[in-house]
């Protein structure tokens, strides 16, 4: 499990380097990390993101993950966009109907489970 | 000798079942709970910032800055402390502006409301709200701006919320 979970890690990475990359000052490939919240419910973050680079989709993909997690972002106006369900690969949040300079944040939580305080971490391509 | 390999055989044996019950959980450190406001407690934050800010001519304030509590699947939301701060900075930062591209805004009014835009910097938003690579972006609008090309400008009026209009 542990190893399985380092190499679903390296290949995060290994897509966040290629994308870098491809077009260093294009997109952005930051680390993301965060603990599920309590009660089951869901924690916004305060963290403003914009859409930078040439790419038309905002994606992400874990090194960890916490079973019943799920991961997703709103825009700017409140709407939510893609859902991440249990998995470290890549995966896209939203593809095609972004656009650069669009503003948005991460939402994440455990939809229900009582594991409060868990972590992941991972990378946010946009 | 032999009965105490036994029993060490024995702990260990329990051990890993222990640890195999465990494992029904998620594989993942757990670590402390990160810290939180509630709905009204990043309203709150909102209205507080209300009080370092002047917003553009023209404008007011949201009468209920309070975001939403509760997600469609009936889940209860909570916000990253600054969520509140952070919004009030954008919604003051957006009807600046909407004055910046307003085409009836005169030359010495638009170099006025750019100068106010820039004092952005010293924003909760800007300060702590910002990964590097999303402040390098948002720093690219006001450079522009600086500039005199307000397409960039026009462009993150499109994130603003319609009652900074």
């Amino acid at each position: 499990m542990r190893k399985s979970t380092r190499a679903f890690g390296i290949t995060a990475m290994a897509i966040c380097a290629g994308i870098m990359a491809a077009s260093p000052a294009a997109a952005d490939c930051v680390s993301i990390s965060g603990t599920c919240p309590n009660n089951g419910g869901w924690y916004t973050s305060s963290n403003v993101r914009y859409v930078s680079g040439f790419l038309n989709y905002i994606g992400a993909s874990f090194n960890s993950f916490p079973d019943g997690m799920q991961f997703y972002i709103i825009d700017s106006h409140g709407t939510s966009h893609g859902v991440i369900n249990a998995s470290s690969s890549f995966q896209y949040l939203s593809w095609g109907d972004v656009w650069v300079g669009e503003s948005f944040q991460n939402r994440y939580g455990n939809a229900g489970y009582d594991w409060a305080g868990y972590s992941f971490s991972g990378q946010e391509t946009y | 000798m032999k009965n105490r390999s036994c029993r060490q055989a024995a702990a260990l044996a329990v051990a890993a079942l222990s640890l195999a019950a465990c494992g029904t959980g998620p594989d993942h450190a757990r670590g402390p709970n990160q810290p939180a406001v509630d709905a009204a407690g990043a309203a709150r934050e909102f209205t507080a910032e209300e009080k370092n800010l002047a917003l553009a001519p023209g404008h007011s304030w949201p009468a209920d800055p309070t975001p939403k509590s509760v997600a469609d699947d009936g889940h209860g939301i909570v916000y990253q402390p600054g969520y509140g701060t952070t919004r009030a900075d954008l919604f003051w930062f957006c009807t600046w502006e909407r004055r910046f591209v307003d085409p009836g805004t005169s030359d010495a009014d638009r170099q006025a409301t750019l100068n106010t835009m820039l004092t952005v910097r010293s924003t909760y938003f800007y300060k702590n709200s910002l990964e590097p690579a999303d402040k390098k972006f948002f720093d690219g609008i006001l450079d522009s701006a600086g500039l005199g090309d307000n397409s960039k400008v026009q462009n993150d009026i499109r994130n603003c919320p319609a009652d900074s209009q």
